[in-house]
């Protein structure tokens, strides 16, 4: 031990356990909400309560990173005498700390995708229970259950919920855990900014949750001005701050990770061999980062509107809704893209391994990736159709939807001939994977119909469009990401996850999500609207149907959640190659060492070489281990220079 | 509790330096990419407003710009804030150690100064304003302020650079001063465009 080392031990204690952590971030956070609030209160007399809820949060995010430690990083980089030791910097990283890491400004990606993960299952969780109240009231006709300003608060949360939670799922969890091993590094770029993209995401949950004691919001979770700045309740401006702070968060993110996979690759990792999940992550959080701050600025400018009565959206000052939906949707419809992306390339990643074929057309693949993340950008009008905005770029904007039809249909012939005469080693994951298939069909077709104008107009705002939504977002996205829970369970969290309640959980899954949405497209082409607590008569049968469905949906969201519980708590412990995959996460023991790697790898193939002869291993290389017995890797250790 | 680091630890500690290089650029430039395509959509907001002018009531008779002269002022401030970074980022590149504080003082204040000088701006702009401010009012508050909040954070990275001078912690960084010298140089080159573009809405 070196002198310096000696100086570094410090005395363990509850205060040192606690200071800094989750636990004196939120005591500072709320002391420093209530003393903004205050302040703000005071200096408006109480007669703005917009701007004293607007300190309230100021308050609560910057006292909450004071105290989780957020800034600690900066004062060290700014004004310390030296840089931190390699011991300081594991410190950071959680070493030594047991699972209290998971609730510290802990630097190591595998515990921030940890992090995500376990905050991923409790906004679907909540999300969930919003939708079963949904399907509870529109399963009668009259709104019985709830007043209709209750119900449109559930329905906007549900809404956003899982919105915030499908664009996070994969890029999250796996993008955080997996995706630095997977490209042979040791941890991300920016570990501490990696940690601030939490802990952002993480303050913004009380803020959020907040609005049901602020009396909610009654926009939806499109939150179209100018009736979010009309609200009588300072429920909006939860939603809005949520808003803000998660794109921040999003954004922090999306760099880190852009970051990570240009400068982080290991020796011969080219761009050509990455693992396609890799691009599929990138890609997406690159369209993120475009995305997002136009949706920012809108909500700045909401923001600007209900506390200091500015009016970029109210038509009597010369303001316009239309300038809402457009910064809206600028990033609306990228953002289901950021959601697609990386859940068809871990079912493409998936469909490979459990073929034990190469991708059929990686490149082709990667051209389908990268034509979405173009075509996206400029297709956003689509949804301001019948808005009376943009009336000559109807058509230019009808044609650019419906070419973004041609890359997706060549991601979906790449899963499929990818499945096609390989073979088929059908797990829980591969199951998810054919789901994909089956409901992106659906939720794919049906958006053809509402790209094109004369039947988008009759479709607009009914039901049809929540069902096509539903199939695309929930169908193929959220399936992709219940794919990659079960393949890569085993090696984030070193247990194997149930094969029976797997099997179960997405029959149920997909037997209730069916029948569900095809109800909800029945009643849509009868003409239903959407956002309507009281069902009108003609329209129960399908709603009552999709009620009944639900409840397998339910059965399958409780599946899961057992299968999770269970397996954490005695479920049979996972190989370091659980599935005889070829990408580097599967080279790592598992558990996951710290360091990852114990010499960083040299690539030598592609990620998908089933069926090669293995590449000469050099001088000192140990034999492939764990899983399928010669299942060659794709790379081979080297000395570290 | 620290423990000590085992060899393999030590060993990883440290990124080779063409990582470190590349990470700070691209963190840089990729942050400056987010934000510019919220200037861009706060002007595009503001253009649209202005073409649609919904019921004539986009501006009214007796709305007016931000005062040019002290914009005048923040503009000067700005370009030789930035002139001064350039010199000082240069004298980091060659390896001089001494002298620093003489081009990254002026560089900070004049950041610090056009900061101040915009926040008055706004300060003075808002009381000149009547509530509830047309659409035209609205926009050039929202651009008045967003550039007080771009000169705010250009003032606040000084700080930490600030401290790593006095530590003697910039040399073998030169690249921490590059990468914070495109933060800085686009803070002078948006809020200039930022501020013709106020202008040219009046």
């Amino acid at each position: 031990m070196t002198m310096t080392e000696a100086r570094e031990v410090k005395r363990p204690g509850l205060f040192n356990a606690l200071v800094p952590s989750v636990v004196s971030g939120i005591v500072l956070g709320v002391i420093g909400a209530a003393v903004a609030g205050y302040i703000v209160n005071a200096a408006t007399q109480g007669g703005n309560l917009d701007a004293t809820v607007a300190a309230v949060y100021t308050g609560w995010l910057l006292f909450f990173f004071v105290g989780i430690g957020a800034f600690d990083g900066i004062v060290q980089w700014g004004f310390a005498r030296r840089e931190l030791t390699s011991a300081e910097e594991l410190e950071l990283a959680g070493k030594g700390q047991g699972i209290w890491r998971y609730f510290r400004f802990t630097t190591d990606h595998k515990v921030v995708g940890i992090q995500y993960l376990a905050t991923v299952f409790v906004l679907f969780f909540v999300g969930a229970i919003a939708a079963f109240m949904i399907r509870l009231e529109q399963s009668t006709p009259g709104a019985i259950y709830f007043t209709p300003s209750t119900y449109n608060t559930i329905v906007g949360m549900h809404g956003i919920l899982m919105i915030a939670a499908a664009i996070i799922m994969v890029s999250g969890p796996f993008g955080n855990f997996v995706v630095p091993i997977m490209i042979g590094a040791r941890d991300m770029a920016f570990p501490r900014l990696n940690a601030l993209s939490y802990w952002l995401l993480f303050a913004a949950l009380p803020i959020f949750l907040s609005t049901l004691a602020l009396g909610g919001f009654q926009t939806g979770w499109t939150g179209y001005a100018p009736l979010a700045v009309q609200g009588l309740t300072p429920g909006m401006d939860a939603y809005c701050f949520t808003i803000i702070v998660f794109g921040i968060s999003i954004t922090i993110a999306a760099m880190n990770i852009i970051t990570t996979v240009m400068v982080m690759r290991t020796k011969g990792m080219t761009w050509g061999r990455l693992p396609i999940t890799v691009w599929g992550v990138t890609l997406s959080v690159l369209l993120g980062l475009t995305a997002f701050p136009t949706f920012i600025a809108s909500q700045i400018m909401v923001l600007m509107d209900r506390i200091f009565q500015t009016s970029f959206f109210a038509a009597s000052y010369g303001g316009s809704n239309w300038v809402y939906e457009h910064l809206f949707w600028f990033m609306g419809h990228p953002e289901v893209y950021v959601i697609l992306l990386p859940a068809m390339a871990v079912a493409a990643e998936v469909s490979a391994v459990f073929s034990r074929k190469p991708l059929f057309g990686y490149r082709l693949l990667l051209g389908g990736f990268i034509g979405i993340t173009v075509l996206s950008v400029i297709v956003w009008a689509h949804h301001l159709y019948l808005s009376g905005s943009v009336n000559a770029l109807d058509g230019p904007f009808m044609l650019d939807t419906e070419l973004i039809s041609i890359p997706t249909g060549i991601i979906f012939l790449v899963l499929v001939g990818t499945l096609w005469r390989g073979r088929i080693w059908v797990t829980v994951p591969m199951l998810f994977v054919v789901g994909v298939l089956v409901n992106f069909v659906i939720g794919g077709i049906t958006g053809i119909y509402l790209a094109d104008i004369p039947t988008n107009e009759i479709f607009h705002g009914g039901m049809f469009v929540v069902a096509h939504f539903h199939f695309t977002l929930v169908g193929a996205s959220v399936f992709g990401f219940f794919a990659g829970i079960y393949y890569w369970f085993p090696k984030m969290l070193g247990r194997r996850l149930d094969t029976m309640l797997g099997q179960l959980h997405f029959w149920l899954f997909e037997i209730g999500f069916l029948g569900t949405f095809l109800s909800l497209f029945y009643a849509g082409l009868l003409g239903e609207a959407r956002w309507a607590a009281n069902i009108p008569p003609p329209f129960a049968v399908p709603n009552t149907i999709a009620s009944l469905f639900a409840i397998l949906i339910a059965a399958s969201v409780f599946t899961f959640i057992w299968n999770v519980i269970i397996t954490l708590v005695r479920g049979e412990r996972a190989v370091a190659n659980e599935w005889g995959a070829k990408t580097l996460e599967w080279t790592v023991p598992t558990p996951v060492p710290l360091e990852n790697f114990e010499h960083l790898p040299e690539v030598k193939s592609s990620p998908y070489d089933y069926g090669s002869p293995p590449v000469p291993a050099g001088d000192g290389v140990p034999a492939t281990g764990g899983g399928v017995a010669g299942a060659p890797l794709q790379a081979h250790p080297q000395v570290e220079s | 509790m620290i423990t000590p680091s085992t060899p393999l630890e030590h060993e990883t500690h440290e990124l080779a330096l063409h990582i470190r290089v590349g990470r700070a650029r691209a963190c840089s430039l990729i942050l400056i990419l987010a934000d510019g395509l919220s200037i861009l959509g706060i002007m595009a907001g503001g253009g649209y407003l202005s073409a649609l002018n919904t019921e004539n009531q986009y501006r009214m008779a007796g709305d007016h710009p931000p005062a040019f002269v002290p914009g005048l002022v923040v503009a000067i401030s700005l370009v030789l804030s930035g002139l001064a970074y350039y010199w000082w980022e240069r004298k980091v590149r060659r390896g001089e150690s001494s002298g620093q504080l003489i081009f990254f003082i002026p560089a900070w204040a004049l950041m610090i100064l056009a900061m101040v000088v915009q926040i008055l701006i706004g300060i003075t702009l808002n009381r000149g304003y009547t509530a509830p401010y047309d659409a035209y009012e609205s926009v050039i508050t929202l651009i008045v302020w967003s550039m007080a909040l771009r000169h705010a954070l250009a003032a606040i990275l000084g700080l930490p650079l600030f401290g790593r001078i006095m530590r003697g912690r910039i040399a073998g960084y030169e690249y921490l001063v590059e990468a914070s010298g495109y933060w800085w140089y686009y803070t002078v080159a948006a809020s200039l465009l930022m501020w013709l573009y106020a202008l040219r809405l009046a």
